[in-house]
């Protein structure tokens, strides 16, 4: 089992402050803040945690 | 090999192997960064990652989070047959619904009907064979009874066949005899 690794990263078209990581059946969102999302390929939402402000990855 | 070109060779291997797949190309955001290949077809998903000096690594569909890819192989042309394996329907799955299509059933019903009709008709026509064998080794070959003797027989046995044809079809007819 592996964490994000930094080669799996991608940027996030007009989402400067958000970074993903892909790996094998999920990308993993990460916001400067700190937020977390998890979502699998079909981009259903498994798991999401906010970030230090109280704001989630997308702030939605 | 070159990452784009590698991921456009495996690409080229899965379609040549196999039709109604969609490709969904995930690349790096640096050069030397994995890259993910999601080939999908009728609801399934094989991922493939391809690694720059390390190779395609293959994954079966639904992996846990955080699980690695199942294996490593060299060359797209591998990675592509493992892929085309993957999506394959399930061949049970195929099995079972032919077996339970009632088009199949028709089919099979009628070849094994026509299949019996064959085996009755080569029966009695042998029976008659050899009875007439029989015959003209007691009489001779040219006896006019023996030509009307084998006249006779033909007609019995048309009319044997003929009428075993009739309450075959009544069988099928009859619900009570139908098989479950």
């Amino acid at each position: 089992m592996y964490p994000p690794q930094v080669d799996s990263r991608r940027d996030v078209p007009e989402h400067p402050e958000v970074t993903r990581y892909r790996n094998r059946a999920h990308n993993t969102f990460v916001r400067t803040n700190g937020a977390i999302e998890i979502r699998d390929l079909g981009g259903e939402v498994l798991f999401r945690k906010a970030g230090a402000d109280g704001d989630y990855v997308w702030k939605a | 090999m070159e990452s784009l070109a590698a991921v456009q060779e495996l690409e080229a291997q899965v379609r040549r192997r196999m039709v109604g797949v969609s490709f969904t190309i995930d690349p790096p955001a640096a050069s030397n960064g994995s890259w993910w290949i999601d080939v999908e077809r009728e609801g399934r998903i094989a991922s493939i990652e391809w690694r720059p000096g390390r190779g395609f690594g293959i994954a079966a569909p639904h992996g846990g989070y955080g699980e690695g890819v199942d294996f490593i192989v060299d060359d797209a042309s591998a990675a592509a047959e493992y892929v085309a394996r993957v999506l394959q329907p399930y061949s049970s799955d195929v099995a079972d619904s032919v077996l339970n299509s009632s088009v199949f059933q028709q089919e099979l019903v009628a070849a094994l009907t026509a299949h019996v009709d064959r085996a009755v008709s080569e029966i009695v026509h042998t029976t008659i064979e050899k009875l007439l064998l029989e015959l003209r080794k007691q009489v001779g070959d040219v006896s006019a009874d023996v030509r009307r003797v084998e006249h006779e027989l033909c007609r019995i046995a048309d009319k044997v066949l003929a009428e075993r044809k009739v309450p075959a079809q009544s069988e099928t007819d009859d619900p009570a005899r139908r098989p479950e």
